[in-house]
């Protein structure tokens, strides 16, 4: 093995000029770090879902003690999974992509370094916090203020270093995906800080600002709109970034991005308000919702349609390229979700499937489909990259996306028939008019359709092993 | 990762921006946007506000949106803290707090909910997923040796229950001490507990801590008034019952 002489951190952050040129070192050592977390926070909270998982079918898992109660560990299981592993994932892409996009290096490795060490802090400190029952009661806003706050800060240094990094660029236009990332960071902001804002009453608790319908309507402003830009248009930005290098293609329509670019920011904001149809919420802002949701698909869709597109006249290595067909399969599963979305927000559909497991399929359908597989493919296609060599084993990575799509259909296929005979069974009338079923009865009857979710789960996180393994 | 070694480093070479730059004829106007980070910022930041300030401010400053309900008053202290062991052991995580106006519903549990019931929710727990039944109506449903039972084992009232045991409620302590700050943070969030209530928030507390545990032993359960099952069940009886009390006194 031929070590070549690296460049000592001062090196590094030097610029040489000659001929007119400028020589410097992109970062790859952050990128490195961050794919680290990546993997093993999704590991991790992947684990944590699947003990949740099985807590439904026996509930012995509980354990009868606190810390290993239902509540409190499916709050470390979203939380885990979304802002420990798609959050590292962001950051992995972001960190990669961005400087070459800029031709530049991250403007400061002391800014990368604190970014990086401090959201694993965060999440070790939210993992032990949210355990130990500190929670603000809001969906996937669980953390308790210290914790907003150090949030608040690392979110303003990782948006700093990134507009150092765009500032002091080499290639005067801005790429699609890094219109993504400037959405990203200037709405996650906004959303953090205003659905955050409470009153502290102790050190480690405080009461939401808003009340009741407010806080409801702030909550779910907050909550689908993580979703649309954390999970959502940041993996938009990496998917334009690292689907054309994987393919080796152009994007398909530049016309396409602007559009689509522009109409998905703005419209995803309005659609909140569809995850309380038939609540207490004043009905125009339902109607709001709805009529947005609906407009919503056609900008999911233009950004599913430019990114299978790319792929036209390279459909021949996607049989070859584990990379290529996890990404086909995120981006697929991105418009699924993206189409389903939409019909979860009429309200005839929503009245039947709000309350049940269709919910946690759909976003299940997103989250290990979307999110899941384009980060394995970001993974797959950057570890080879940054250590010079080529992968493990191709084979390996290939099963690994076998098991991994048998997982998401073993976990999404029972939990939509759950989900649907369970409403069903919450709305039937015997002939003389009383209800048919205890709601006992419609929890007993889905112990199996919990159970093969949850192998389902096991299969997905199988090929999560492999891929350590792999890399 | 083994077989390879990393580049933590990898030299580039790029020619720099030139400070005078022309912007080709014809190209497309967007073009311009593309250029100028900070405008994309800014111009990104309007987008996403709209939205969010269309839908959220009216709710603030138009009174008919949330109606208020005169017989919903307050929580009491005892209800408050129920009310945050509810939040802290997630139990929003597997029950819902709102009744939707279908037949089917209001025939499991009762009249649909009204915004004016939540308007001292701080947070609101209307949830998202019924693994359990909604509870936005639960008050009064069960004698309170029911709660006392089914908290300490589910499926000993409910067989084939999936909910978890919660025995640690039988010994904790409820945190009186910190009873006047939490009054005091309702307070300054508008919620109208009287002017100095916070200081005897506790008497009141206590007052109605033996009142259950005096039910509880009616049904043979010895337990002191100090645990955090007293303030949970407290809660729960509570939940959604202001409501009926005004079809009460209607009917009266």
């Amino acid at each position: 093995m031929n070590r070549e002489q690296q460049p000592t951190a001062a090196e590094a952050k030097a610029i040489r000029h000659t001929d007119g040129m400028d020589h410097f070192y992109y970062d790859n050592k952050i990128v490195k770090w961050f794919t680290y977390a990546t993997i093993f926070w999704g590991a991790v909270g992947m684990l944590m879902g699947l003990i949740a998982a099985f807590q439904l079918v026996f509930p012995e898992l509980n354990f009868s003690t606190a810390q290993t109660s239902f509540g409190r560990v499916r709050p470390v299981h979203t939380n885990a999974v979304i802002f420990a592993f798609v959050g590292n994932g962001i950051f992995m892409g972001v960190y990669y992509s961005l400087q070459r996009l800029c031709k530049a290096r991250m403007f400061s490795d002391v800014l990368s370094k604190f970014h990086f060490w401090v959201w694993q802090i965060i999440i070790v400190l939210a993992a032990v916090t949210l355990l130990a029952g500190y929670t603000t009661g809001k969906e996937y806003a669980e953390l308790e203020w210290p914790l907003d706050i150090l949030i608040t800060l690392t979110w303003v240094v990782f948006g700093w270093n990134m507009f150092g990094t765009i500032l002091k660029r080499r290639e005067r236009h801005l790429y699609v995906a890094i219109w993504f990332y400037i959405a990203t960071f200037v709405t996650v902001a906004m959303l953090h800080i205003v659905n955050s804002w409470e009153i502290p009453f102790t050190w480690m608790k405080s009461y939401s600002w808003y009340a009741g319908v407010q806080d409801a309507l702030v909550q779910w402003w907050y909550g689908h709109n993580a979703v649309a830009f954390f999970l959502t248009t940041p993996y938009l930005g990496l998917m334009y970034y690292f689907l054309p290098k994987a393919a080796n293609r152009p994007v398909y329509s530049y016309r396409l991005s602007i559009i689509h670019f522009w109409s998905l920011i703005f419209l995803y904001i309005w659609a909140g308000p569809h995850h309380l149809l038939y609540s207490s919420l004043p009905d125009w802002a339902q109607s709001l919702g709805t009529v947005f949701s609906l407009m919503l698909l056609a900008p999911s869709w233009g950004g599913m349609i430019n990114g299978l597109l790319t792929l036209r006249g390279a459909w021949d290595k996607v049989r070859e390229d584990a990379v290529l067909k996890f990404m086909v399969v995120a981006i697929t599963a991105y418009g699924m979700a993206t189409f389903e979305g939409p019909m979860l927000s009429l309200k005839n559909v929503n009245a039947i499937s709000h309350f049940t497991d269709w919910t946690i399929a759909h976003v299940h359908v997103g989250a290990l489909g979307w999110n899941g597989f384009l980060t394995f493919a970001v993974i797959y296609w950057l570890i080879p990259k940054i250590f010079r060599t080529n992968l493990h084993s191709t084979k390996l990575a290939n099963w690994h996306f076998w098991i991994g799509t048998l997982g998401i259909v073993f976990y999404a296929v029972p939990l939509y028939w759950a989900g649907f005979m369970q409403s069903l069974a919450w709305k039937e009338f015997t002939p003389e008019g009383q209800l048919k079923y205890q709601f006992m009865e419609t929890v007993t009857q889905l112990r199996p359709f919990y159970l093969m979710r949850g192998i389902g789960g096991v299969f997905y996180l199988t090929g999560v092993v492999m891929m350590i393994v792999n890399v | 990762m083994k077989k390879g070694n990393a580049l933590d480093n990898e030299a580039v070479a790029a020619a720099p921006l030139s400070k005078d730059y022309t912007p080709h004829a014809g190209s497309h106007w967007h073009r311009w946007i593309e250029r100028k980070p900070v405008q994309m910022l800014v111009g990104s930041l309007i987008v996403v506000a709209l939205g969010g300030l269309i839908e959220i401010i009216p709710t603030f400053l138009i009174k008919s949106n949330i109606p208020t309900i005169t017989s919903v008053k307050p929580y009491t202290p005892l209800e408050l803290h129920g009310r945050d062991i509810y939040v802290k052991e997630g139990c929003y995580t597997c029950h819902s707090q709102m009744v939707r106006p279908f037949r089917s519903e209001v025939a499991r549990y009762g009249e649909y909910s009204k915004s004016g019931e939540f308007i001292y929710d701080h947070p609101f727990q209307w949830g998202s997923k019924r693994t359990g039944p909604d509870l936005a109506r639960i008050g009064g449903k069960y004698p309170d040796s029911w709660h006392f039972n089914h908290m300490y084992e589910p499926s000993s009232m409910s067989p084939g229950s999936i909910m978890p045991n919660y025995p640690w409620l039988m010994k904790n302590d409820i945190e009186k001490d910190i009873t006047p700050a939490k009054i005091r943070a309702m307070q300054t969030l508008g919620v109208p507990y009287p002017e100095g209530y916070d200081k005897i928030a506790n008497a009141d507390l206590e007052k109605q801590a033996k009142k259950i545990v005096a039910n509880l032993a009616k049904d043979n359960i010895k337990v002191s008034p100090d645990k955090e099952i007293i303030a949970l069940i407290a809660y729960l009886q509570r939940m959604g019952t202001d409501i009926k009390l005004e079809q009460k006194t209607a009917a009266q």
